[in-house]
């Protein structure tokens, strides 16, 4: 009988060990993967996206807006007790805060797809339609030295993280806004006066060489165009 | 009709929990359609309406023919004796490679006949040294504050290092090739059949 429970038994004992031993084995593992975490501090950190787009652009003009960002955190409670509205403040104290933060937009045409048709070339004259010119913020600085906080006794300072959402907030209404700039016509003249001295160095005189525009037209345009019967 | 009537008092309970049933479920369909007491916070996420005011403007010339798209992550820690301070913070930036028509020489093209072009073009470098888009930076984590003195630094070595890693020989290659592909593009567009380019080194 005792024989007979013998082999059980050591297997059961063997079993135990196998798992303890993989459980160790596991926890083992873990504590290096996580031992890594240690070069996070480290200064020099691989890059996280790295894209690379060919294309062939010729900037044409360029503007830099000035911006100061303001915002009030001024949280209210509102609402009413039977039927009788009430408006106070959430908070004992409010904060305000103003970023001076500079974008620099600049004006390019798209000569990536140019081609033959894009060209009208009789013995006297070269006609060149060239694409709308493209407006994009290539960059933005925020003014930290100059951003001001303003902050009630019981209330905090503004993160880094807030800051930085209120700042492409201010990059955002400057790049709605930049229709009412005027860039575009600017943009058009100097992409003229940058390509009329390259057609002049192939032979053509100032009076031979026309660049012009391809017209984008608006909805409104296109809806005027229609004919209704 | 008189036994109807007995039946009724009789099991008044039944009623009386009926009619305070429906009493409890009318009550509680007029509190969740028009609620005697509503609270909420209200608060706006949206910046203040301000000018924006053009501080400058200026004709360019800039042909690009690569950009690099990256980020950086820099890291400032400040040990203090009550506490630490500490800021991770990601930037963006994009390297726009190529050359600045200012920098042709006047006999930057030359004529073979009808067919053939001859170009000889400027070296093929970063066009605005100005490149990271601060408004997008991302705070990764942030604990304690951080002096503008250092944010400022911070700015510096992730333009620094993205500066070094978009201006490999690979990319400046790649920029120069692209250039090559598309300006035979354009001469071949405007009448010449053939075109030979070179960078100045």
């Amino acid at each position: 009988m005792m024989f007979q429970k013998m082999p059980f038994t050591l297997l059961l004992t063997l079993l135990w060990l196998l798992l303890a031993a993989t459980a160790c084995r596991r926890s083992a593992q873990s504590e290096t993967v996580a031992t890594p975490a240690d070069n996070v501090a480290q200064p020099g950190l691989q890059p996280l996206v790295n894209q690379v787009a060919r294309h062939a652009r010729l900037y044409t003009y360029e503007a830099h807006v000035h911006k100061i960002v303001t915002y009030s955190d001024d949280p209210t409670l509102e609402g009413h007790v039977l039927h009788v509205p009430f408006k106070v403040p959430a908070r004992l104290g409010n904060r305000k805060v103003a970023i001076p933060l500079d974008v620099t937009l600049q004006a390019y045409v798209d000569f990536t797809h140019f081609g033959a048709e894009q060209v009208e070339r009789t013995d006297s004259s070269i006609v060149i339609t060239l694409p709308d010119p493209v407006i994009v913020a290539t960059a933005s600085k925020v003014d930290h030295r100059g951003t001001r906080q303003y902050i009630d006794g019981l209330r905090n300072r503004f993160s880094e993280a807030e800051l930085s959402a209120l700042a492409r907030q201010g990059v955002d209404s400057i790049v709605q806004h930049t229709p009412l700039f005027g860039l575009q016509p600017l943009a058009e003249r100097s992409a003229t006066t940058t390509l009329v001295p390259m057609l002049r160095r192939m032979g053509y005189s100032e009076e031979q060489i026309t660049v012009r525009f391809r017209k984008r037209f608006s909805e409104a345009e296109l809806r005027s165009f229609i004919i209704r019967h | 009709m008189l036994s109807f009537f007995k039946h009724l008092v009789r099991y008044w309970w039944v009623w009386a929990a009926l009619i305070a049933l429906l009493g409890t479920a009318w009550l509680l369909r007029e509190v969740r359609t028009s609620p005697p007491v509503a609270v909420g916070v209200q608060r706006t996420t949206h910046i203040d309406v301000t000018a924006e005011e053009i501080t400058r403007l200026r004709e360019i010339g800039q042909w690009e023919f690569l950009t690099v798209s990256t980020e950086e992550m820099v890291e400032w820690h400040r040990s203090r004796t009550f506490g630490n301070d500490h800021m991770v913070r990601i930037y963006q930036g994009r390297l726009r490679l190529g050359f600045d028509t200012r920098q042709l020489r006047p006999d930057w093209f030359r004529a073979e006949g009808d067919s053939i072009a001859h170009l000889t073009l400027p070296p093929v470098g970063l066009l605005d040294e100005n490149f990271i888009d601060e408004a997008r930076t991302r705070t990764f984590y942030e604990k304690g504050t951080c002096p503008p003195d250092t944010l400022e630094r911070l700015y510096h070595t992730a333009q620094q290092r993205m500066r070094q890693r978009g201006l490999s020989a690979r990319h400046l290659h790649d920029a120069e090739e692209n250039a090559r592909r598309q300006f035979t593009q354009i001469f071949q567009a405007l009448g010449y059949s053939q075109c030979h380019i070179t960078f100045k080194k």
